[in-house]
């Protein structure tokens, strides 16, 4: 084995340097408090409630698992008797059809703008990303309970004439839409940094190079800014979804709030409820992964490539 | 042959007599410890400080007995309990909000032997929360905790405006729904009403005979075709012709232009609401600059109905069935809520109680009194109890009848998710979840005049009774059957 190891390549990247130990070990010390705060306060939770989907649980005494006939009873009565359940699930998709690229769109223009040379660049950038900390509190219930979730111009009932007749499982989501819209566009402070992190990345060089081929703004913007900023669109989305998904305005998640605290239903009735719940998450993050995966990361190495040692001798 | 009848007849009178007096109820409760020391938990949502003052007037009757209290809230309670339960270290006394979870987890225990051998619960306590805590007719779990009606408030500027007298403190369900339907005045900017909890949760309880709960619940059944229908209409129609202040609506902008909250601006004759927005926002300087002069008025019942309720927001307490130490639990949480004692302290503590108030600049700590008025009503009829809080409630000025204010206040009927097991679900699943012609929820089909409510009563009754007796199901399966 030993003779193996002294006939590797020294220059495998996969050999592992005492250099590369060092990053290896300085990138896991930044996620450690990530990976104990998952494990602890997570992972546990998540066993925990797999654990209870499966079993018929009562608090009393401490948790008492009372063993059902069948594991997936569960799962089975969620689907078959929970009538709220896909109505609700069906609301929540078309609302997250609606929002998503709204935000999107949205947080890519405001980090368009935010990116461009302009005066005081820092001061809008910190306003645009002030209310993600107001966000997280009473203030904000405060400014929802004060009626800043709508926008002022659109007036509900001018909207509900004009929605009328429609049927109410469309008319519904528009008007959540519109109603909650100053707040949905609030919470784009994180998917506009994440751009805006992207976007300062886009070397100068190609919309130089674009600009002497005659490319306009509109088709830098097209062929050059859009293509690099995919993977930034994808990491957005998969964040929109997930919080979204979890926000405490959530109809799911009060759904499962109150079943599991009804006499018939119960805390495994709930656990089940959110484990299906969970796997429908999954598949729409899937189905948004892969709308906007990238097939190829050309951009991407473009950026990433470090410069090996010749070509910086060349250069110096 | 006549005298022997008669020595008959009055000999059977005299044994009558005897069994009558002999009748009278005994109440034999179980002895309190006074010796051994204890600790009770207690766990509420109530102002710390009040519950801490209470907690030491009861330790100074009791040395033997010390009180630890457990802050919760309203939104976390439900969570909090069995997150307790699943840890197995529950309180020993716990106010809770909705019943369903209790039952489902054996949290309470049967306190049927304290309560009816307790001639102050049996004798004192409102006879409308006499029997609440009976699950199941013949085994008590919980008593009530904090009485917060629902007042209506007239404004007596309103009125004077209008011409129009104030009715008296007894006044009935229909005087109020005249008022509604007369006292609307756009030209002077006024409407008759609004509402936090409108006509059809609150006419259902007051125009039901013996009813124990919401939508006319009267211990086995509900009742939909009894108020709610009307009262259904009734709201529905109110807002279509305008008697009802829609903050946002065009006419009320024209009117009130900052959008103000209607129960607050000074346009509206009634206003449907909570005991607390006496304290929160009608005793306050700003209503009181704007002119407001809300009069409170008791919910009423109707004309002819026996034994009506008035709605109340009504917290339940119980205590744990792990408690150690039930006897001196039970003596804590009716001090701590509902007996007489407790309330006589408390008349004494809510006009002096005060807060630390730290100044953010200046670091300075002062002391701020809580209360401007009691933070909850009296739950038992008693003369003792009720001058003493008659004599802290302040003199508005414009008006000051607390007492028959109380007197007219004395029958509190509470939501159906604190009394009736399976009322949640039934609210959430049926009543507001279910589909009615191509609507969410039977209100919104209702007020979009999609269907007439009169042809769901039935449904609605029968759904209702279906939801109670599958959770009553899981109450059995979990306490077992009464002896």
């Amino acid at each position: 084995m030993a003779s193996k190891k002294n006939k590797r390549n020294p220059h495998d990247k996969r050999r592992l340097t005492k250099r590369r130990l060092k990053e290896w070990l300085c990138g896991y010390m930044f996620i450690l408090p990530w990976i104990v705060g998952v494990c602890i306060f997570f992972v546990y939770a998540m066993v925990q409630s797999l654990r209870f989907s499966f079993s018929n649980i009562i608090f009393s005494n401490g948790i008492t698992f009372n063993t059902l006939t069948n594991p997936w009873d569960n799962y089975a009565a969620v689907f078959m008797k929970e009538i709220n359940f896909p109505v609700t699930l069906a609301n929540f998709g078309l609302g997250l059809t609606l929002q998503l690229p709204i935000i999107i769109a949205f947080s890519l223009i405001i980090a368009l703008l935010l990116n461009s040379k302009i005066r005081a660049r820092s001061l809008f950038r910190m306003i645009f990303f002030l209310p993600v900390i107001i966000a997280t509190g009473p203030v904000m219930q405060q400014l929802t309970a004060q009626g800043v979730s709508s926008v002022p111009m659109v007036s509900q009932n001018t909207l509900l004439s004009i929605l009328q007749g429609l049927p109410e499982f469309i008319y519904q989501p528009i008007n959540d839409l519109f109603s909650s819209l100053i707040l949905i566009l609030w919470n784009s402070g994180i998917q506009i940094l994440i751009f805006l992190a992207g976007l300062q990345k886009v070397p100068s060089t190609l919309y130089e190079a674009a600009k002497i081929d005659g490319a306009s703004g509109w088709e830098s913007f097209w062929k050059i800014t859009l293509p690099i900023m995919k993977p930034m669109i994808l990491l957005n989305s998969v964040y929109t979804v997930v919080t979204l998904a979890t926000g405490g305005d959530n109809e799911i998640i009060q759904l499962i709030y109150d079943v599991s605290y009804a006499a018939t239903k119960g805390y495994s009735y709930g656990a089940a409820m959110s484990w299906i719940y969970t796997a429908v998450v999954a598949l729409i993050l899937l189905l948004v992964f892969l709308l906007l995966r990238e097939k190829s990361d050309k951009h991407v190495k473009y950026e990433t490539k470090r410069p090996d040692l010749k070509e910086r001798r060349q250069d110096a | 042959m006549k005298k022997l009848v008669a020595l008959i007849m009055a000999l059977c009178m005299m044994a009558s007599l005897c069994s009558f007096a002999s009748a009278e109820a005994t109440y034999n409760m179980p002895e309190l410890n006074t010796t051994d020391p204890i600790t009770i938990t207690f766990m509420t949502w109530d102002d710390f400080e009040l519950t801490r003052a209470l907690a030491d007037k009861f330790t100074e009757k009791y040395p033997n007995i010390t009180i630890e209290i457990i802050e919760t809230t309203t939104a976390d309670v439900t969570g909090t309990l069995t997150n307790l339960a699943a840890d197995n270290n529950m309180p020993d006394v716990f106010f809770w909000l909705d019943l369903d979870p209790l039952l489902a987890n054996h949290l309470m225990m049967d306190i049927t032997t304290y309560i009816e051998n307790d001639e102050e619960a049996q004798t004192k306590l409102y006879p409308s929360l006499r029997n609440v805590g009976y699950v199941d007719g013949k085994r008590c779990f919980f008593m009530p905790g904090e009485n917060l009606p629902a007042i209506i408030y007239l404004d007596k500027a309103v009125f004077d405006k209008l011409n129009v007298e104030l009715p008296a403190q007894d006044w009935t369900w229909e005087q109020m729904l005249e008022l509604i339907e007369t006292m609307t005045d756009p030209s002077q900017g006024i409407w008759a009403y609004n509402y936090f909890m409108g006509p059809v949760t609150l006419g259902p309880i007051a125009l039901t005979d013996n009813v124990t709960g919401e939508f006319g619940w009267d211990g086995e059944s509900y009742n939909f075709g009894s108020g709610w229908v009307d009262m259904m209409e009734k709201q529905s129609e109110y807002a279509r012709l305008g008697y009802q202040a829609i903050a946002g609506s065009e006419e009320y902008l024209a009117v009130v232009p900052d959008d103000m909250w209607p129960g607050e601006s000074g346009h509206v004759a009634i206003q449907m609401d909570a005991y607390w927005t006496m304290n929160n926002i009608y005793t306050q300087t700003a209503a009181l600059e704007r002119g407001l002069q809300m009069v409170p008025y008791n919910a009423p019942i109707g004309e002819g109905v026996e034994n009506g309720g008035q709605f109340s927001w009504l917290d339940m307490v119980s205590i744990s069935k792990d408690c150690q130490h039930p006897r001196e639990a039970y003596e804590v949480a009716k001090f701590l809520t509902w007996g007489k004692e407790g309330w006589l302290a408390r008349a004494e503590l809510y006009p002096t109680i005060t807060r630390d108030v730290t100044n953010a600049e200046t670091g300075d700590v002062t002391q701020e009194k809580i209360y401007r008025l009691p933070g909850s009503l009296p739950m038992i009829e008693d003369e003792e109890v009720a001058a003493a809080m008659a004599a802290i409630m302040p003199d508005l000025g414009y008006w000051n009848d607390w007492e028959n204010f109380f007197n007219a206040i004395q029958n509190p009927v509470t939501f159906g998710g604190r009394t009736i097991p399976g009322f949640n679900t039934f609210i959430t699943d049926f009543y507001h979840g279910s589909d009615y012609a191509g609507y969410t929820g039977i209100e919104a089909a209702i007020n979009a005049g999609a269907i007439d409510p009169f042809d769901y009563t039935d449904k609605l009754d029968e759904a209702g009774r279906k939801y109670y007796d599958d959770a009553m199901a899981v109450f059995f399966s979990v306490y077992g059957e009464a002896e």
